[in-house]
């Protein structure tokens, strides 16, 4: 009885303790991922000044690539790619045991890589880097691992919020993607860590939106075959996204293991080239989602940006440099949606929507066709809109694009990037729930490196 | 061992708190950086836009005034200069749309109202031009700032003749003549308007009114040289400048075409000046004087009428005759 009673208190305690190390989390993964977007932006300001020449567009990638190869070869060898796939392996395969040196390496691996070009986004590092530091803390205050564990996806949750300015699709995220339930225990947490993040996010940045986007609706009800044909589109943009990514990332990894160090630089060459003659595709974009979404492009500009962008984040990121495929979905998303958007608007014969609506569908329609989270995917658009009417077609658009996507690619892309790397997520991620999920007898261990 | 722990948990949470504390201000001052940097940047892109617009490349000033907006969106002179650069290039829907999605933030702001104004004219959209630019001219800005009223109110009287609205072109007017800045150059710009608008009593008057406010205007400075009744000066004169008045209203009236009952009026007047000419020998008697007069008068009066506007010396002429009496017909 005496024992119980003790084993109650230990636990209360360790609840409490958790509670607070949520919020310290939450906090910690907000200030990383703002500071990781601060890094980047000015990082790339100083490796490309104001308007670069063509020289400097070509080398800027090329030698910084040849540096980060060493470096992600040598000192930082598990922080290649996005961030999210190693962060599902360390939920589910190592409960939530993330090295210590990842969250700093990928920070600065990022920064470089994304800073000098490349065409990645920075929401999938953040997510890696917010994870990892909830690992590093929770381990840290020596928690037990199966909470160190919860800890993972509370962490990711938290910079992600904070990397996209939205909260709500965060937490989904963190359910939807890391943890694989939406009815996860870690709902709380998630949430707490999340909206921690965001008011740290918007006490330093400002409450201003990721982008700017005029109120869009459904003008016709007609217009929902529209938006069903841009969810077809979408599906198919996404699964030649996906495989195109698959495809050349397996033909980098079947190369000899010797030219790891200069795989990065490869790529630094391809997109340097690309650079000189269309720097829209450099980096993270938003810049130019934000123009799709405010019908400020041309179409034929819009469907070349699509396929250059879709090109050269395959390059980048089947190459080995770190950086996500978060923010290319959303901008080779909006460039496919708002020329499509374009065609409707000028020969459809009903009333229609701006082509901007079609770019702000079209953005949902190929994260939901890639990343394969379609709720995050809505409540993203509503976060950036805070506007429902814009959902039904939306949800629609989603569902197609999901269901072609999931037909001809029928393992997720984050689990066959896994996959390629010896790392077989499914059956863990079925046959362990997080909701049964407990302090593991399982020895911690590393996931095996992605690249 | 129970409490150890419990002082060496509180310790690490601490421990925390201060690292995130560091890093939370750490982060702000470089977010503080990163913002100057931005507006800094922003500004040099305005400066290219502006520069290319200059030079007639309204392209190059789109793509400058984006990147300028990207930089820093709460300066809204970046977004107008994008908006101006985008209709200058013909791109009016993305134009209208920057505009609007500004005007979400300051529905009353005059600026912004105006140049949504000039895009919807542009676009051939009579009433939704009629509204923005009434919304500009009722602005609080507006209402403070008598110059950016004036401005206002002209370019949409401008506009109301533009599109053929007379009668509501011809209240605006009143209200701008009511509201006149003194200076001729304004005096000019509406007598010019009135004239437009049908009503050339009060376009002479403005005329007038122009040359007493600046005797060193053009119009003011074309008088004491071609008034034929001008003090002190020598019958030669008098007669060589009804003489030189006779021939520019003929001239004017030759090249006014126009059709139905005005082109009867015009051919009217040209042959009474044509008959004065060659019947009466142009002496320096009043009579003939005050004669030669009106009929400069009334052939410049009835070309406006028929023909709008006319040169600086047609006015002059106008305003001569206006200034010796003659009344309008």
């Amino acid at each position: 009885m005496k024992l119980s009673a003790t084993a109650q208190q230990l636990l209360q305690r360790e609840h409490r303790v958790f509670i607070a190390l949520t919020i310290v989390v939450g906090v910690i993964a907000g200030l990383s991922a703002v500071l990781f977007t601060l890094a980047i932006e000015q990082t790339n300001r100083l490796l490309f000044g104001l308007s670069p020449s063509a020289v400097r567009l070509f080398l800027v990638p090329t030698v910084a690539s040849i540096g980060t190869g060493i470096l992600l070869s040598k000192v930082f060898p598990d922080v290649r790619g996005s961030g999210v796939p190693q962060t599902e392996a360390a939920y589910h395969l190592a409960d939530g045991f993330i090295r210590t040196r990842v969250p700093f390496g990928k920070f600065l691996m990022g920064v470089l890589c994304i800073g000098s070009g490349h065409s990645m986004g920075r929401e999938g590092p953040s997510v890696q880097i917010g994870a990892g530091l909830a690992s590093t803390i929770g381990r840290w205050v020596r928690l037990p691992p199966g909470r160190v564990r919860d800890l993972v996806p509370v962490g990711a949750a938290g910079a992600l919020a904070a990397a996209f300015n939205t909260p709500v699709a965060a937490v989904l995220f963190a359910l939807e993607e890391i943890i694989g339930d939406l009815n996860a225990p870690l709902l709380g947490s998630t949430v707490v860590a999340s909206v921690a993040s965001v008011i740290v996010e918007r006490s330093i940045l400002g409450n201003e939106p990721l982008f700017r986007v005029p109120p869009y609706r459904l003008v016709h009800p007609a217009e929902l075959f529209a938006y069903a044909v841009l969810g077809v589109v979408g599906g198919v943009v996404s699964l030649a996204f996906c495989k195109g990514l698959l495809a050349l990332r397996g033909l980098f990894l079947r190369l000899p293991a010797a030219t790891r160090v200069i795989q990065p630089a490869i790529g630094g060459v391809v997109i340097g080239a690309l650079l000189i003659y269309f720097p829209a595709i450099m980096g993270v974009g938003y810049e130019y989602v934000d123009e799709a979404l405010n019908g400020e492009l041309l179409l034929r500009g819009m469907v070349l940006l699509c396929a250059l962008k879709l090109a050269a984040t395959i390059v980048s990121y089947s190459s080995g440099n770190a950086g996500g495929i978060f923010a290319p979905s959303l901008y080779i998303g909006a460039m496919a949606g708002g020329a499509i958007g374009v065609v409707v608007h000028t020969y459809a014969p009903f009333p229609t929507a701006d082509p901007g609506a079609y770019a702000l569908v079209g953005m949902g329609t190929l994260f939901a066709g890639i990343i394969r989270a379609p709720m995050t995917s809505v409540f993203m658009v509503f976060e950036i809109t805070q506007d429902y009417q814009i959902l039904v077609p939306l949800m629609v658009a989603n569902m197609l694009s999901l269901a072609i996507s999931r037909h001809f690619q029928p393992v997720p892309v984050y689990h066959a990037l896994l996959a390629q790397d010896g790392i077989d997520l499914k059956p863990a991620h079925k046959a362990e729930g997080p909701a049964q999920a407990g302090p593991s007898s399982t020895s911690k261990y590393e996931v095996p490196t992605t690249s | 061992m129970d409490r150890t722990r419990l002082r060496h948990e509180i310790a690490q949470l601490a421990a925390l708190i201060g690292i995130a504390l560091s890093v939370f201000f750490l982060t702000r001052m470089f977010a503080t950086y990163t913002r100057t940097v931005r507006v800094r940047d922003a500004a040099e892109w305005y400066n290219r836009g502006q520069a290319a617009l200059t030079r007639g490349d309204a392209l190059a000033a789109t793509e400058d005034f984006r990147r300028a907006t990207a930089r820093n969106r709460s300066d809204r002179r970046y977004t107008l200069a994008l908006a101006r650069a985008l209709e200058t290039s013909g791109n009016l829907d993305a134009a209208e749309r920057a505009l609007l999605a500004l005007r979400e933030f300051a529905p009353e702001d005059a600026d912004i109202n105006f140049e949504l104004a000039q895009t919807a004219g542009a676009r051939g959209d009579v009433p939704d031009a009629v509204r923005y630019y009434r919304n500009a001219l009722y602005a609080p800005a507006a209402a403070a700032d008598a110059d950016l009223r004036r401005h206002v109110r002209l370019q949409l009287v401008a506009f109301l003749l533009a599109h053929g609205d007379r009668t509501r072109a011809q209240s605006e007017l009143l209200a701008a003549a009511a509201d006149a800045a003194p200076d001729a150059d304004s005096a000019v710009a509406l007598g010019d308007l009135f004239s437009e608008a049908g009503d050339f009593g009060r376009a002479e008057e403005q005329y007038v009114r122009a040359v007493r406010l600046a005797p060193q205007s053009e119009i003011a400075r074309l008088i004491p040289v071609n008034d034929p009744l001008a003090r002190r000066i020598p019958n030669v004169e008098r007669e060589r400048r009804l003489g030189a008045d006779l021939q520019v209203v003929q001239h004017r009236l030759a090249g006014c075409a126009t059709t139905g009952r005005a082109a009867d009026a015009v051919r009217s007047a040209a042959e009474q000046i044509a008959r004065f000419t060659s019947e009466t020998a142009l002496r320096s008697d009043p009579d003939t004087l005050n004669d030669g007069l009106a009929l400069i008068y009334e052939g410049e009066h009835t070309a406006l009428e028929a023909c709008g506007n006319g040169t600086p010396i047609d006015r002059a002429l106008l305003v001569i005759g206006r200034l010796h009496g003659a009344a309008v017909p």
